[in-house]
């Protein structure tokens, strides 16, 4: 399971912003024009036309700013807030994961399952939801990051969010159906 | 009577974090000054280096 730091995060969110910008737009990527001077990859030449037609002021005035003030090059001022959301959305899914991790640790010794044996492992592996994945990341993208309310909360809403998990025991098909009939 | 929550980040951080924002010229609308003051209280850092910190994660997508 793959677990990011939230800086981590940021930086995969900032890979998400930066294959989403139109290759076009002036903000980083140019098109690619062929011999004949035709578009390759369905990219619109008159995209760079009109970034070409704009005041460099115009274009870049995030990134004016975040290079006084840090030293690297942020195009649109909005992208630092973004990356303030990822990263307060990875510290929170960080404690979601020790907690739900802490209440499944729980519940395996319940069952009887010995922490660090092989069983153990096997049903962390399976139990685990991976709450923090780069592939999440990039399907929530910055909308994940807007989501961390939902996230903030009290055990009560980790406890659902756990719930949710898909689970084979005996006790949790029972709490679904109310039988345990047909079961090995 | 029952006792207010600790507040994770006080209102004079925030304030704090909103004139920091502003005298830089970032918009509140861009970086939400509670967020920025919480991400410094998180990475326990000043406000300025967390808004290198960031600035640096985010040129490192772009490499």
């Amino acid at each position: 399971m793959a677990e990011l730091t939230p800086l981590q995060i940021v930086r995969n969110m900032a890979r998400n912003i930066t294959s989403r910008r139109p290759s076009g737009s002036g903000l980083g990527a140019m098109g690619e024009i062929n011999s004949l001077g035709q578009s390759v990859g369905g990219k619109d030449p008159r995209l760079d036309n009109f970034s070409a037609s704009l005041d460099p002021y115009q274009l870049d005035l995030g990134g004016e700013i975040s290079e006084d003030l840090t030293g690297y090059r942020i195009p649109i001022a909005s992208d630092l807030g973004n990356a303030i959301n990822a990263y307060l959305y990875g510290v929170e899914m960080n404690k979601y994961r020790d907690e739900i991790r802490e209440e499944l640790d729980a519940r395996l010794e319940s069952e009887g399952i010995e922490k660090g044996s092989s069983e153990y492992q096997k049903e962390i592996l399976n139990r685990m939801p991976d709450v923090g994945n780069p592939e999440a990341m990039v399907e929530f993208g910055v909308g994940a990051a807007m989501g961390v309310p939902v996230a903030k909360g009290s055990f009560g809403v980790l406890k659902a969010l756990y719930d949710r998990i898909p689970k084979d025991t005996p006790e949790s098909i029972k709490l679904e159906t109310g039988s345990v009939e047909g079961l090995p | 009577m029952a006792r207010a929550a600790v507040k994770k980040v006080a209102q004079a951080e925030i304030r704090a974090a909103k004139s920091f924002l502003e005298r830089r010229g970032l918009d509140s609308d861009d970086i939400s000054p509670k967020k920025f003051a919480k991400a410094a209280k998180e990475l326990d850092k000043g406000f300025q280096e967390t808004l290198q910190i960031l600035a640096r994660e985010l040129s490192a997508g772009d490499t």
